[in-house]
């Protein structure tokens, strides 16, 4: 059940190889598992799937991974079970948990069991893509007092935000915003992932509330004639830029 | 109906089981009256006996014979009657044949039985008698006749068949025919159960109007059954409106991609398409959610996980979550919010509640417009007022408004699932709360009523 990846032919695919990060998918239904991880292959991921709990179990004591998505039914050891064995193994890989499940109630039991996030069918490939991402690089929790992206510093105790040294002066609510995009730059953040982290909501209302917010914020944090900090991304979400 | 089926009834069981501590308990009545009665005659008979004897006993031989033969022997009831024998037993005097078999003479009263000499020969009597002997060798007998205590027991027999046994029947009977009442009814209510099984569940169960338990138990049935057909009616409604609205899209999906596929001759063109189908999609994708989330509001009517919600400080959010679009649209959201209230009920999903309604009324106030977030107080307790000066719905479509999938016709081009108000409606059942729609200065109103009377 463990597709091997092509033999790297030159020293370069080796060493990209090599950092690949790997994700195991267990899924049932092998046609959206082989397509996920295929889709996975190709965003630069390492990929491999099972199709249940007990070889999930046979293939983390193999090989090390980097993040597991997991669906939540799964046949013979269900997703939550399973969850709650490998945490109390100590395993300590993230979990991202698909579920047919929508309810309110699901997604709090799917969390509390140990999953680091809830994604419900049918996703988007760019939310799946997007909550991976986060799930790998894991937001800046930083002791420092004073985030900086690029000319841009948010002062976490003064709550002020300062743009080259010039003061912005933002609302509680879209300082909030941005210091969850400054502790997560370069990295694309969806409507839904804002929706549910910044504002703690699970639904998802019908207009385009969080790019009107995002827009106020974008008006206030950008002078005329300079770069834009806040990028949309088609058809995914934001992504803050800033300089490593 | 079988004899067998009737008899196992319960309410044939408990007529007979009435039927038999009635019966015993008369018998014990009567028997005890009987031997009462009984015994204070005998006693009666007795004292009167001894007394006679003493009397006899003490006269002299020629009186006591003449007093044998003549006063006792003509009492015309032929109850009393005295007998002198001689010393070997032969009758000298009296109405007696012989002197009775086993009577001690001991000038005490006993039981005896004896031939009696009468007009038409001698019959054999029971009776108390006193015998003594006389101290000239003469045996001595006055006696009386049990008579009165063989009619008293007659009577006794009497009373008791003519009036026990037609109890005892009567009863029976109505024990027979209430079980019979009762199987028909069961049987009855059987029929129709076996029809509402297979599909009729129009039908009730029928009732008696008497109000006995079994109507009781009928009448609770009919209405949990009105609860299903309104049930099973609703999910229908939703079935059908699930097929009704996800037709257009699917619809709109299948052509997109069969022109896409005859017709996009470039890669863009073909991008073009593949992206407007997942648009498509996602909207009939939406709209599953949106009712899914519905029924699972519906279904779970959970309270215990209630807790005091701040009103006041969850409109503030409302408010702050949609005050950047409102100011897009050029539209002015008030809040007046005033002194807090606490209500019992979940947040999250009173938040939800509050934030579709104020989804509505940005989206539905025109331009330059406004919308007014309220916390009012009334009598029966908070009011959560969403008002907008847009058209709002017709007092007419107002109900229809809050049935799934019903758009207002003047709003059927702005995008939404149309599901909010019915996701409203959902959340409000859940809490006991009323919703309510108004017009006034405001414009048009949706209430939240945190206290239970409206329309939702």
């Amino acid at each position: 059940m463990h597709p091997t990846p092509s033999a790297p032919a030159t020293s370069v695919e080796l060493r990209r190889a090599t950092q690949r990060r790997r994700i195991l998918l267990i899924e049932d239904d092998s046609a959206l598992a082989r397509n996920v991880a295929s889709e996975l292959d190709h965003r630069g991921y390492a990929a491999s799937h099972v199709p249940d709990g007990p070889s999930a179990f046979e293939a983390m004591h193999a090989a090390q991974y980097d993040l597991l998505i997991m669906d939540r039914m799964l046949p013979g050891l269900d997703g939550i079970a399973l969850l709650k064995r490998l945490r109390a193994e100590n395993i300590m890989v993230p979990v991202l948990v698909l579920s047919a499940l929508g309810a309110v109630d699901d997604r709090v039991s799917g969390l509390k069991a140990g999953g680091d996030d809830y994604l419900i069918k049918p996703f988007a490939l760019d939310e799946l893509f997007a909550r991976v991402e986060a799930l790998l690089r894991r937001p800046r929790e930083t002791r420092e007092t004073v985030l900086q992206a690029g000319d841009l510093s948010l002062d976490l105790i003064d709550r002020t935000v300062t743009r080259s040294g010039r003061p912005i002066d933002l609302l509680p609510r879209e300082f909030k915003l941005l210091e969850y995009l400054v502790r997560r730059p370069n990295q694309v953040i969806t409507r839904a992932m804002l929706f549910e982290d910044v504002w703690n909501y699970t639904f998802v209302p019908h207009t385009n509330l969080v790019d009107v917010h995002i827009g106020k914020l974008r008006r206030k944090i950008d002078a005329p004639g300079e770069t834009p900090l806040i990028e949309s991304v088609v058809g995914s979400g934001f992504i803050l830029r800033a300089p490593d | 109906m079988r004899l067998t089926e009737v008899f196992a009834t319960h309410t044939f069981r408990t007529a007979a089981i009435a039927c038999a501590a009635f019966g015993a308990t008369t018998l014990l009545l009567f028997g005890f009256i009987y031997w009462q009665t009984a015994w204070l005659e005998t006693r009666r008979i007795d004292v009167f006996l001894s007394h006679e004897y003493l009397v006899l006993s003490h006269e002299d031989p020629a009186t006591m014979l003449a007093d044998v033969n003549t006063r006792y022997n003509s009492d015309p009831h032929r109850q009393s009657f005295a007998a002198l024998f001689a010393a070997d037993g032969t009758p000298i005097a009296g109405g007696l044949a012989a002197r009775p078999a086993g009577l001690p003479n001991d000038g005490a009263p006993h039981e005896a039985a004896a031939e009696r000499r009468g007009e038409h020969g001698t019959t054999r009597e029971r009776m108390r008698a006193v015998a003594g002997r006389l101290p000239n060798g003469q045996e001595l007998l006055v006696g009386r006749s049990e008579e009165d205590l063989a009619k008293l027991r007659a009577l006794v027999l009497r009373a008791l068949g003519l009036g026990l046994l037609p109890a005892l029947a009567a009863s029976l009977g109505i024990g027979l025919f209430a079980s019979h009442r009762t199987i028909a009814r069961v049987r009855e209510v059987n029929q129709t159960i076996g029809s509402i099984m297979q599909g009729h569940l129009y039908e009730r169960l029928p009732t008696a109007g008497t109000e006995d338990v079994l109507d009781q138990l009928a009448d609770s049935v009919n209405v949990m059954l009105a609860e299903i057909e309104r049930l099973l009616a609703e999910v229908k409604g939703v079935g059908d409106n699930i097929a009704h609205d996800l037709r257009t899209p699917l619809t709109r999906l299948r052509m997109r991609l069969e022109s896409g596929l005859t017709r996009a001759a470039s890669q863009s063109e073909l991008n073009a398409v593949v992206g407007g189908a997942i648009a498509d999609l996602d909207q009939s994708l939406a709209i599953i959610t949106a009712l899914l989330r519905i029924g699972e509001l519906e279904a779970d009517r959970r309270q215990a996980a209630f807790a005091p919600v701040a009103l006041g400080a969850l409109l503030a959010e409302a408010a702050d979550l949609y005050a950047p679009l409102a100011e897009q649209r050029g539209i002015q959201l008030h809040l007046a919010a005033g002194a807090d209230q606490t209500v019992l009920g979940d947040r999250g999903l009173l938040f939800e509640a509050v934030v579709n309604l104020l989804d509505n009324a940005v989206k539905f106030a025109p331009q330059a417009g406004w919308v007014t977030l309220a916390l009012l107080v009334e009598a029966g307790g908070p009011v959560i007022r969403v008002a907008d000066t847009g058209a709002g719905i017709a007092p007419e479509e107002r109900e229809a408004a809050l049935k799934r999938f019903y758009r207002a016709d003047p709003s059927r081009h702005i995008a939404g699932s149309g599901l909010g108000l019915s996701l409203v409606a959902a959340i409000l059942r859940m809490h006991g709360f009323g919703l309510r729609m108004s017009d006034g200065a405001y414009g048009f109103a949706v209430d939240i009523l945190c206290h239970g009377k409206g329309d939702a």
